[in-house]
Formats: C-alpha cells, sequence, structure tokens
C-alpha cells in the first residue's frame, strides 16, 4: 500500500484531547468513576447550529463535533470521502426506541430515535453539514471498525480513486449496557483506580468510550508528518499466525523486529487475557511497550484511541508518562519508525 | 477496472422461497409473497403485509443442524442457509489456497433474537449471555466466518438500505486490487420488531402490498432475507474451471448529502450515482436495457429515482421495483436485487412491476408491467438509503467465447 | 373561545417540548405562520413528531401523511384541527 499521511486529527476521549497539548504537557489524568471512564464534553455551539442540534444524542453531537473539528484543522477541505467505524451504533437512541416499543406498546412512536440508531447516521450528518458528495460508508465490525476505515482509506488512495479522506470511529457507553455488559463479566468487579488498572491482577476491565477523527492524504504536506505505512487485520489468528503477518509487514517494508521502538499494546488489564502480550513484546523485543486502556476504558473502537497517542507521541516525539506500565520508567524516544497497535 | 471482475456464485433466501430457482419461478409467474406475519410476534402482525421467510427461527437451525441455545440469531441463519448456496453455486466448497474474505452487511443485527430478551437481561436475575453479543453487526458476520471457515478477511458495512450494495462494491475493489482471489459478499436482515415500528414511526408502511412508481403509492412494505453473490477475477475463475454468471461491470457508492431520511426529490443523488456507475462501466445510458430500480414505493423515493432515471436516460429502458415481491430487505436488498438483476441478464427476460395503476404525474414513467423474454447486454440495480447512502451497481452478460 | 385559546398555549409548549426547540418561547411562534420550511423552518422528521404529539396527548391518529402536513399548516390550524378531532 502507499502510505497515508496524517494531515489533521482530532479525539474527544475520557481525557482532555480535545485540547492535544494536555496529556503531552501536563500529567493530569482523568481517572474511572466506578469503573467507567466517561468522555469529556466539548461546548457543542461551536460546532453544531441551534437547528441541527435539537434532535442529536448525545454520542452524535459528540462524534460530528469531533468530525468537524478535525476538517477545521485540516488545510484540505475537500474531502472524496467519509468512512466511519463503529462498533455498538448509537446505544442510547437503541436503548430509547427499544423501550419506547414497550412503554407505548407498539403505537405512536417518535421516529428520531429508530433514525439515529442506523449506522450510518453520523456519515449522512458530517455529509450534509460540509455538502460531501462523495464515497461515504460505515464499518459496523466491532473491534476491528476503526481499522477498516483505515483499510477502505487505503484500496481508495491505492487505486487513486482519492486524495483526501476523512476517517473516525466512535462507541458510546450508557448505564444499561454498562449493566448488561457487567452480567456478563466484562468490568472488574472492585473499583478500580484507572493508574492502578495493569497491577490489579483480576478479571474483567473498565468501560469507556471514545471519538476520534482523522483526515488521511496521499500526500506529504510537511516534513515531520506522521503516515501509516502497513494495516492489517487478523480473524482469530494462531500465535503463529499473529508472528507471520508481524513478520511480513517487516519484511516488506525492509524493516528489522529490532528497529520497532514502539508498541502500543491493547492490554485492558484483564487476567485472562494477558498471552497476547508476551508474544507481541517477545518478538518485538527492542521496542518499549506502551499502554492506553487504562486512559480510555475498554469500548470496541478503543484502539482508534491509542492510533491517536500514537500519532501524537512520532509528531512530538515525546512519550506523556501516563503511557508506560506503572512499573516501568520512561526512556526517550530514539527513532522514528513503524509501530504497530495490537487490540 | 484493470481486470475483468466476474460474479461466479450466488445464492439467496428470500420471503418468495430458498434458492435461485424458487425465486426466478415466482418472479417469472408474477407471484409476490406479501402476507400477514406469522412467526414474529408483534402488534403489527396483521395490520401490514409483509415478506416473511415462512420457516420458524428454530425449524430453521434444525434443517441447518445447527445446535439451539448457541446464540444462532435468525439473522445468521437466514444468512448462512443463503451462503451455502452461493458457494456450492460458485463451485468453491474446497478454497485451499486461495484468499477468501467475507464482506456481509447488515442493519438490524441480533435484535430479533435480543429485543425479545431485552428487558429480562435488564431486569431479572440470569445471564442471557447466549445473545450477548449479537446486538452488534459484526455477530452474524462472525458466525458466517466460522461456519464456512473463512478468515482471510472478514468485515461488516452497514449503511442502512444500500448496505449490501456496498458490500458488493467493497468486495469487487478487494479483489480488483489483489487484496483477495474470492470476495464473499452480501447481506442479511430478519424481520424485528424493531424494524417495524421504526418504518412505522416514519409512517411509510403501507397497508396494502406496495405500488412502486405507481401516482397512488403509499409506502414500502418491510422483508427479510439474505443473499450472497461471489465475487473473483475472470481469470481466477476459469483457472478453477468454474463458469462466470456475470461481468462486474461498474458501481458507484455517493453521498448525496441532502436530508437524514429523505431523498432529493428531484432526484439528484439518484442521478449522480447511476451516471458514475455508467461512467466506471465506460457505459452510454442507451447501453443499459433493465433496471432493478430501489422501487421503495415510498412517496419520496419513488419520486426521486423516477426523475433520476428520466433525467439520465431521457428514453427510460425497461425498469422495475422487485420490492413488490419480497417487501423491502433493507441490509439485504442491494444483494437480493443485484442477484435478480443477474437472473434476468442470465434468462434475457425483465421482471413485470406489480400493483400499478398509474404513473407519477411529474416524471410520467411506467414500468415494466408484465414479465417477458428481452434481450439485456447490460443490467443496472439501484440501493438508496437513510442517510443519503446511494449505490448503484451494473452487470453486463459475458461475451460468448468461440 | 377561551378553550381555544388555552389550548394553543398548551399546545406551543408541547411543541417546543416535544421539537426540543430549546432556548424557544411560546409567545415566539407565531400562530399563523407556516411550520414547515419557512416560518420555524421544521421538517418531515418534525411533523411526525408533531403526529407523535397529536396522538399521545389528544388521542388523534392522522393515517395520511398529505392530512398530517395540512392539519399541521400552523399552530392554528392545528388548534382547530384538534378541537375538531380530539378524542381526548
Amino acid at each position: 500500500m502507499k502510505p497515508l499521511y496524517i494531515i489533521s486529527s482530532s479525539c474527544i476521549s475520557p481525557q482532555n484531547t480535545f485540547d492535544e497539548t494536555v496529556l503531552f504537557d501536563g500529567n493530569e489524568v482523568k481517572t474511572a468513576h466506578e469503573n467507567i471512564l466517561s468522555c469529556i464534553e466539548p461546548d457543542y455551539k461551536g460546532f453544531i447550529n441551534p437547528v441541527q442540534i435539537r434532535r442529536m444524542s448525545r454520542a452524535l453531537k459528540l462524534g460530528f463535533s469531533t468530525a468537524i473539528d478535525c476538517l477545521r484543522k485540516s488545510p484540505v477541505k475537500e474531502m472524496d470521502a467519509i468512512i466511519i467505524g463503529i462498533g455498538k451504533g448509537c446505544m442510547i437512541d437503541t436503548e430509547a426506541f427499544l423501550h419506547s416499543i414497550r412503554d407505548y406498546n407498539e403505537t405512536a412512536l417518535n421516529p428520531t430515535h429508530f433514525i439515529h440508531s442506523t449506522y450510518n447516521q453520523l456519515n449522512g450528518m458530517i455529509a450534509l453539514d460540509q455538502k460531501i458528495n462523495s464515497y461515504n460508508v460505515t464499518y459496523a465490525h466491532r473491534g476491528f471498525s476503526f481499522e477498516h476505515t483505515l483499510i477502505d482509506a487505503s484500496l481508495l488512495i491505492d487505486a487513486d480513486e482519492a486524495k483526501h479522506v476523512l476517517i473516525g470511529s466512535f462507541d458510546e457507553m450508557t448505564p444499561e449496557h454498562f449493566f448488561i455488559k457487567q452480567k456478563w463479566g466484562y468490568w472488574k468487579n472492585e473499583i478500580t483506580d484507572s493508574k492502578a488498572l495493569f497491577l490489579s491482577n483480576s478479571p474483567g476491565t473498565l468501560a469507556g468510550e471514545g471519538y476520534g477523527f482523522f483526515v488521511l492524504g496521499a500526500e506529504k504536506t510537511c516534513a515531520d508528518q506522521v503516515s501509516i505505512l502497513a494495516v492489517q487485520t487478523l480473524y482469530n489468528p494462531s500465535d503463529e499466525e499473529i508472528l507471520q503477518a508481524i513478520q511480513s509487514i517487516l519484511t516488506a517494508h525492509q524493516l528489522e523486529a529490532a528497529s520497532v521502538d514502539l508498541l502500543m499494546l491493547g492490554n485492558n488489564g484483564d487476567n485472562r487475557q494477558q498471552h497476547r502480550d508476551e508474544l507481541l513484546t517477545t518478538v518485538l523485543h527492542e521496542a518499549t511497550p506502551l499502554y492506553f486502556k487504562h486512559l480510555c476504558g475498554e469500548y470496541d473502537t478503543a484502539s482508534q484511541f491509542g492510533f491517536w497517542l500514537l500519532s501524537h507521541v512520532l509528531k512530538r516525539q515525546q512519550i506523556p508518562e501516563s503511557l508506560y506500565h506503572p512499573s516501568q520508567r520512561s526512556d526517550s524516544l530514539k527513532r522514528n519508525q513503524v509501530c504497530t497497535t495490537i487490540q | 477496472m484493470n481486470q475483468k471482475i466476474v460474479v461466479s456464485g450466488m445464492g439467496l433466501y428470500t420471503a418468495l422461497g430458498k434458492g435461485l430457482q424458487t425465486n426466478f419461478d415466482s418472479l417469472s409467474s408474477q407471484a409476490h409473497a406479501l402476507t400477514p406475519l406469522h412467526f414474529l410476534d408483534t402488534a403489527h402482525a396483521l395490520e401490514f403485509p409483509f415478506g416473511e421467510i415462512k420457516i420458524s427461527t428454530s425449524a430453521l437451525l434444525d434443517t441447518l443442524k445447527l445446535p439451539r441455545n448457541k446464540g444462532y440469531t435468525r439473522t445468521s441463519l437466514l444468512g448462512i442457509t443463503a451462503m451455502q448456496e452461493a458457494l456450492a453455486n460458485a463451485g468453491i466448497d474446497r478454497h485451499a489456497g486461495l484468499k477468501v474474505g467475507i464482506i456481509n452487511a447488515t442493519t438490524v443485527r441480533g435484535m430479533c433474537e435480543v429485543e425479545k430478551y431485552y428487558f429480562k437481561m435488564l431486569e431479572e436475575e440470569g445471564d442471557f449471555s447466549e445473545f450477548s453479543d449479537t446486538i452488534d453487526c459484526a455477530d452474524c458476520t462472525h458466525r458466517l466466518a466460522d461456519h464456512f471457515k473463512i478468515k482471510d478477511y472478514v468485515t461488516t458495512i452497514s449503511t442502512a438500505c444500500s448496505s449490501s450494495a456496498n458490500a458488493i462494491i467493497l468486495g469487487t475493489r478487494l479483489v480488483n486490487q489483489g487484496h483477495l482471489d474470492i470476495a464473499i459478499c452480501g447481506g442479511t436482515d430478519a424481520l424485528t420488531r424493531f424494524t417495524i415500528n421504526g418504518f412505522n414511526a416514519l409512517k411509510n408502511i403501507d397497508k396494502q402490498p406496495c405500488k412502486p412508481f405507481d401516482e397512488a403509492r403509499n409506502g414500502l412494505n418491510l422483508g427479510e432475507g439474505a443473499a450472497y453473490l461471489v465475487i473473483e477475477k475472470e481469470t481466477s475463475c476459469l483457472q478453477r474451471n468454474h463458469k462466470p454468471i456475470a461481468e462486474m461491470k461498474g458501481y458507484c457508492n455517493f453521498n448525496e448529502s441532502f436530508h437524514a431520511t429523505a431523498p432529493n426529490p428531484k432526484g439528484e443523488g439518484a442521478y449522480q450515482v447511476m451516471k458514475r456507475a455508467l461512467l466506471k462501466a465506460q457505459l452510454e445510458p442507451n447501453d443499459i436495457h433493465y433496471i432493478n430500480a430501489h422501487g421503495t414505493a415510498t412517496l419520496t423515493n419513488d419520486e426521486s429515482e423516477a426523475n433520476a432515471m428520466k433525467r439520465l436516460f431521457g428514453s427510460v429502458p425497461s425498469f422495475s421495483s422487485t420490492k413488490c415481491y419480497t417487501g423491502h430487505t433493507l441490509a439485504a436488498a442491494g444483494a437480493v436485487e443485484a442477484i435478480f438483476s443477474i437472473l434476468a441478464l442470465e434468462q434475457q427476460c425483465v421482471y413485470a412491476n406489480l400493483n400499478f395503476a398509474n404513473p407519477i404525474p411529474d416524471s410520467a414513467l411506467i414500468p415494466q408491467l408484465f414479465h417477458e423474454k428481452k434481450q439485456l447486454q447490460n443490467v443496472m440495480s439501484n440501493s438508496f438509503a437513510f442517510g443519503g447512502n446511494n449505490a448503484s451497481l451494473i452487470f453486463s452478460k459475458m461475451e460468448s467465447k468461440r | 373561545m377561551q378553550d381555544l385559546q388555552d389550548l394553543k398555549q398548551s399546545l406551543k409548549t408541547q411543541i417546543i417540548e416535544s421539537l426540543n426547540l430549546e432556548g424557544m418561547s411560546p409567545d415566539e411562534i407565531d400562530d399563523n405562520a407556516p411550520l414547515f420550511g419557512e416560518g420555524l423552518g421544521l421538517d418531515s422528521i418534525d411533523s411526525l413528531e408533531l403526529m407523535v404529539l397529536l396522538e399521545r396527548n389528544y388521542g388523534i391518529k392522522i393515517e395520511d401523511a398529505r392530512e398530517g402536513r395540512k392539519a399541521m399548516e400552523s399552530v392554528n390550524a392545528m388548534v382547530q384541527y384538534i378541537a375538531d378531532h380530539r378524542t381526548k
């Protein structure tokens, strides 16, 4: 694939990421409240007009604001595609419509929740607001929804069908969804502080949510631009297949395992799922392992948050203290090379 | 398209029945399948006609010899049934050595089961974990991938009513750009209380069998179904000693950005997507000999689509909507209708648009009124959706090799 | 007559609530101005929301979208329609 250059990005998360400097300059880390990390909402007024906002639920407001902010930061305004990934869709609208079906016995129901429960709502809203008449698609593929937006953008750029693509992903956590997943053992039973997530040694993780958008381009527009050289998803891979895939990516880019500096791990502190980390840190033995799920919590498209963080780490050549394992010491970033995120 | 991309297998399951032959027979005898609901529990069961597949979910499980209590939703089961036929039709029971991927589409996901248990999950003890992950779209895709042991590329698209048309487009691109040898593309959606009430809240379900392109049309009928197409390069298909069914000639995915649920009445979005699909196919408007229209029979869609066809084609070729046979199968509709279009090519015929009496005054277009034989070289299939997500596909007859 | 005035006042409040017209007061809605397009600038989804309002609050079920549009041309039209058709 041709490199994908990150022209601009925007991220709303449980941390102060809408202002990109905070995580890097300060050490302020927001922690989970009763095992949920909830997004910090911006002032929507700057992004959504009063006519639009009155029918938008929280997820759509957050997603829309992130996308508009990302487009505003981009010097290029003409997008040739909008590609969004969502794990669960707008849960609050889905839940509200299920409730209203029951509460009103299937009569006289408000259509708005139903409309917003469709996965491609945000795609349509952004296109409508920005008058982006173009290729437009929504991936709804659980943990890989974000990765598929990258792959699709890469397909378009490889085929010269697009020069600039807006990609993004989001998932929201609702009290009901948290409750249901609690029953199935997704979350930690004990109230856990975000900073202690990786020391907990117990089953379950913290719940989270997040919104992130990127303008990707086919061409480099500044010297220190971060680019994506390879992206690959593996479905239910064996260890052998994971190792093969890493090796083939490295080979394709004339890299050695030892030349990878950073490894962003999808570890979520669930002691039932630690095996992959050992595999990856063994093969990419020189890479400094970094962690992000204590900052955003677990949700289908959480890898997007890790990806956003990495892109800023590379751009600034600086690693916030908060990304290291609590037992690690910080290390300066030496080289600027390919990084692998694994969810 | 750099290389000739072909459809080498198809399979589907709709209210018209299971399989290509059954569906084609119903279409050619102009017999629709819209009836009151029998298997789904809803207050609207007798109020509207539906394209319901007349088999219970447990009978579907039995037919496929799949276990109960393992989280197979109706959406997944319809998908597995349709994909089984598509793979057999393409002659790829064994796909050793080939890179095979699934691009699946759904909008209702496992809601058909989740809506039965949702409040129990919230209010009662017990884990109900059988359906824990079926609330998302990926669940049925994973079921398909696992059932058919496909793992080279697995993804799910959800763009409402154009979902599976977009799955076909993605599969074509992945094959064309060399990422997959074989792409199995399509979609599946079961009827649910959730969608029935959703469309009813939008006040666009007709109490009568729907009347696409008729002046007195009064909304759509909902249906359920699953359909998959096997897409690969012609060279790969011939290498397997398999006869391609049709050429995937052109496509377009285009967002018209007009309104959250309504199309531009003038049909600008529909016009653009059809025009760009023609451009991709390197064809002129008069090369298209049949259009399987989106034709939902809602006030806005048909007005907009008719205006767009008139503007693009001038003298509009034979066109019909087949949603008056199957109901609107949502995420499956794009693939169901792509298959109907290809069957029309294969059988050299065009389908009747049922329940039509008078044209929409503005465009005055009259759809195909009878099933008849017709020489077809290129056919177009349209899928338009909420959010302005429009897609158009063009398939062509394989040139006969001397 | 007073009844219609009261009805108008409460209808305006219900419209503001149902359509989430934040920051708007009942007095700002012109009795005769069109609710859709020009005027308040509402769209087809709002018209569906208003039909839900009519059904839930006044027991009026409008089957035909075209009739709905007519009944909801303006606040005055709605008040008259409610007075003529209400079942609760």
